[in-house]
């Protein structure tokens, strides 16, 4: 196996660092969420989003054609270390960048790929999604919003609740799975389809999160309206279509977690060592055994994502790595915050830089082993691919 | 190439023969060993450096080490080919001609422990030993080499020693005046041990290697070998679990209890999910490792510091989860888990990489 990147990736990664020195504004740089209004982020985010797309470096994974870089898993690499070494915020659109737009491409017709792809690049147009429920969460084929069909106005009309809908309150359009039909099984009868947000049968009720910030939303639907045809795929195979979609969830964030869990180790150890009386240089014969473990865990977390990008750049698959590597990361990477607040001592619980910046950090980690698919989840994943008995009903 | 090799070595080691061998006196079979030293595979990094099918070096080594593990092994293969050959390589005219039929009826003993100043950070920890130098480049020797594998079987030792500044390979015939072994069983049967103990031994500048045949200076020489046989050592590790979470799927899947397999439960789903993704980790981050070192990178060190701790505790973690997953049955003698557990304990003691190592390298570098 070949960890390194192709020349060709190295070249690429040569002209984008050169524009990102030009384009990314000082203040972008090693952007922290903490101490803004979630208000502030988003427009930071929106802001990066569409200097992105001005400049010609967004959709890095989008074919040429849709206007995007069409980037092989080497190129992509490089574009992903990149935009984490700098620091640079998020952009606002990435989650429909990285998973509605393929779908879209792979299931849409022409015209909606030609309505929908050009302003969700240009960041004109915000996306949010639409699939867990109250009663759907790791078990999402439990979904109970139904689409009733009215062919006379052309519409679907939806009617039930979301949950864990992230922007939802900034969001122009949503992509919904809803129940159009019954099925002989639970995962039948569903269809993923395009509503907009502003109309009256939208109700958005942000959540406050551990932080204290209202990033994601309860969305109720009461007869809100989707076009027909903005149903993306075959009506009533929505479930294959959602899961094409998660599935794209995965490479490149694999980099980007794993470079800024090395990058926020090494910055954590620094601020570790600045809090001790002598400083770094003399005293303690050596970092807490948890600090170590950390460093560790932040190279085994890296070594799994480029172990993962070797294959898929040799078209190899994938399989239950990528279950593995979540569960590697969000713990150990939890740990490691957990672990550096401690060693903090009292400093750790007060409200001034660096320590508060950590303690957010930390809270904001504790959604790793949830989303995307819980720990308990990813392990039922890999036991299932290791042959192991099926749990019956007991 | 690797299922030749596990073929290879399904065919020479048999439970019964492992057995035989580790409660034997000597806890040592020189006739495996002639099979072992014969067969050409403890070369792995010379067929490396051929440029044929083989993975650059040290990526092979964690491979062959993985096969070892499986297999385990009860010879210093992973110390002969992890370390010795690849030493003996850079040096022309130093020791055996490297053929075939080198250290057939020739077991070399090895310590690496002396060198490992040379990559972890810190003070060397005190050794029991003293060494001289005459003018003529002689040393003369007197103390004591702990835990020296296989030493009271083998015919040679290979001993790294520090010079002050630089440093040095020595080899010491074991069968001469001055030199006893003192043999010591250790926690794993298949490893026997001994302290070598020297009183006024010199040895003669010939026996002594000071640069490799390109001149270049034996600290880095051993500091190289010390990466690939810590590779190599995690490769063992990586081999060694994988076996046993297939032993303990096979054993899970067929054990019923309640009317039910136990491995259908989550309790215990989980707990060997856990030990699957270890091992891929471990695999991960030893051939992330193994290909930093073939590519000359500058911070390799650390990260086979970092995989070897990581390797080390993931083969305990998994034969612990190993014996408990097998119930009582994990316990006895005859499902022979606990072979790779002593193993397993024996390699994190012996020529452990701790992490207060890791912690005083990455507090030096900070």
């Amino acid at each position: 196996m070949d960890f390194a990147l192709s020349p060709a990736a190295e070249k690429f990664r040569a002209r984008f660092v050169e524009w990102l020195d030009a384009e990314l504004p000082e203040e972008w740089r090693n952007y922290s969420m903490h101490g803004s209004t979630f208000d502030e982020v988003v427009e930071v985010r929106r802001a990066w989003g569409r200097l992105l797309h001005a400049g010609g470096w967004a959709g890095p994974s989008w074919p040429v054609a849709h206007g995007g870089l069409g980037l092989g898993t080497e190129e992509l690499t490089a574009y992903c270390e990149e935009l984490v070494r700098c620091g640079a915020p998020e952009p606002m659109n990435s989650n429909a960048i990285g998973i509605l737009a393929p779908t879209i491409m792979k299931y849409g017709t022409v015209e909606q790929k030609e309505r929908f792809l050009p302003p969700m690049l240009a960041h004109d147009e915000l996306w949010c999604q639409g699939f867990s429920e109250p009663a759907a969460g790791s078990d999402l084929a439990g979904l109970a919003t139904t689409a009733t069909h009215d062919p006379g106005d052309g519409v679907y009309r939806i009617n039930g609740q979301k949950l864990w809908t992230s922007r939802g309150q900034y969001a122009d359009w949503c992509y919904v799975l809803a129940r159009t039909g019954q099925g002989s099984k639970r995962h039948e009868g569903i269809s993923m389809m395009l509503m907009p947000m502003h109309q009256p049968g939208v109700d958005v009720r942000p959540l406050r999160n551990i932080t204290g910030s209202s990033e994601f939303n309860e969305l109720f639907l009461t007869d809100a309206t989707a076009q027909d045809c903005d149903v993306i795929g075959p009506v009533g195979d929505g479930w294959q279509v959602a899961n094409f979609a998660l599935s794209n969830e995965r490479g490149p964030r694999l980099i980007e977690r794993a470079l800024t869990f090395k990058q926020e180790q090494t910055k954590g150890l620094e601020d570790l060592m600045g809090t001790w009386d002598d400083g770094p240089s003399a005293g303690v014969d050596a970092v807490p055994d948890s600090m170590v473990a950390a460093h560790i865990d932040a190279r085994v977390v890296d070594a799994m994502a480029h172990r993962i990008l070797a294959l898929t750049a040799e078209g190899a698959s994938v399989g239950v790595l990528a279950s593995m590597s979540k569960l590697i990361w969000s713990e150990g990477y939890q740990r490691f915050l957990s672990a550096l607040v401690e060693a903090f001592g009292a400093d750790g619980a007060s409200d001034v830089a660096p320590f508060a910046v950590w303690q957010d950090r930390l809270l904001r980690s504790r959604a790793g082993t949830i989303y995307g698919g819980t720990s308990e989840v990813q392990r039922n994943i890999i036991a299932k691919s290791l042959g192991l008995p099926a749990s019956g009903p007991r | 190439m690797r299922s030749s090799l596990r073929s290879f070595l399904s065919r020479t080691i048999t439970e019964s023969g492992y057995e035989q061998i580790c409660s034997s006196d000597s806890g040592f079979d020189g006739s495996l060993w002639n099979q072992l030293a014969g067969s050409g595979w403890l070369d792995v990094a010379a067929m490396s450096s051929d440029g044929d099918e083989v993975s650059a070096w040290p990526i092979s080594g964690v491979h062959m080490g993985e096969e070892f593990g499986r297999a385990l092994v009860p010879a210093p293969v992973e110390l002969v080919t992890g370390f010795l050959l690849p030493v003996l390589h850079r040096l022309a005219g130093f020791g055996p001609v490297l053929d075939d039929s080198t250290f057939v009826d020739d077991l070399p003993a090895v310590t690496i422990e002396p060198a490992l100043a040379l990559i972890r950070a810190g003070a060397p920890r005190p050794g029991g030993l003293t060494v001289d130098t005459t003018a003529d480049g002689t040393l003369s020797l007197s103390g004591s080499v702990p835990s020296v594998q296989f030493a009271a079987s083998a015919r040679t030792l290979y001993l790294p020693v520090s010079l002050g500044a630089t440093w040095a390979l020595a080899r010491i015939p074991l069968d001469q005046a001055g030199v006893a072994t003192v043999s010591t069983r250790s926690i794993d049967p298949g490893r026997t041990c001994a302290t070598v103990v020297v009183t006024d031994v010199s040895v003669p500048a010939a026996d002594v290697a000071t640069t490799a045949a390109d001149g270049e200076p034996m600290a880095a020489v051993l500091a190289e070998a010390l990466r690939s046989y810590l590779l190599v050592l995690d490769g063992k590790a990586i081999g060694a679990a994988q076996l046993l979470l297939e032993k303990t799927v096979a054993y899970v899947t067929q054990r019923t209890q309640f009317g039910v397999p136990v491995g259908s439960f989550q309790a215990l789903k989980h707990r060997i999910a856990d030990m699957a993704t270890s091992i891929e980790a471990a695999r991960s981050i030893a051939s992330y490792a193994a290909w930093q070192v073939a590519q000359g990178h500058q911070d390799s060190t650390e990260m086979v510091l970092s995989s070897r701790i990581f390797c080390s505790e993931m083969y305990r973690n998994v034969c612990e989860s190993a014996i408990q997953c097998h119930g009582g049955m994990g316990f006895t003698w005859e499902q022979r888990l606990h072979y790779w557990y002593k193993s397993a304990l024996f390699d994190a003691a012996v020529d452990g990489i701790a992490v207060e190592d890791l912690g005083r390298l990455l507090r030096k570098s900070a």
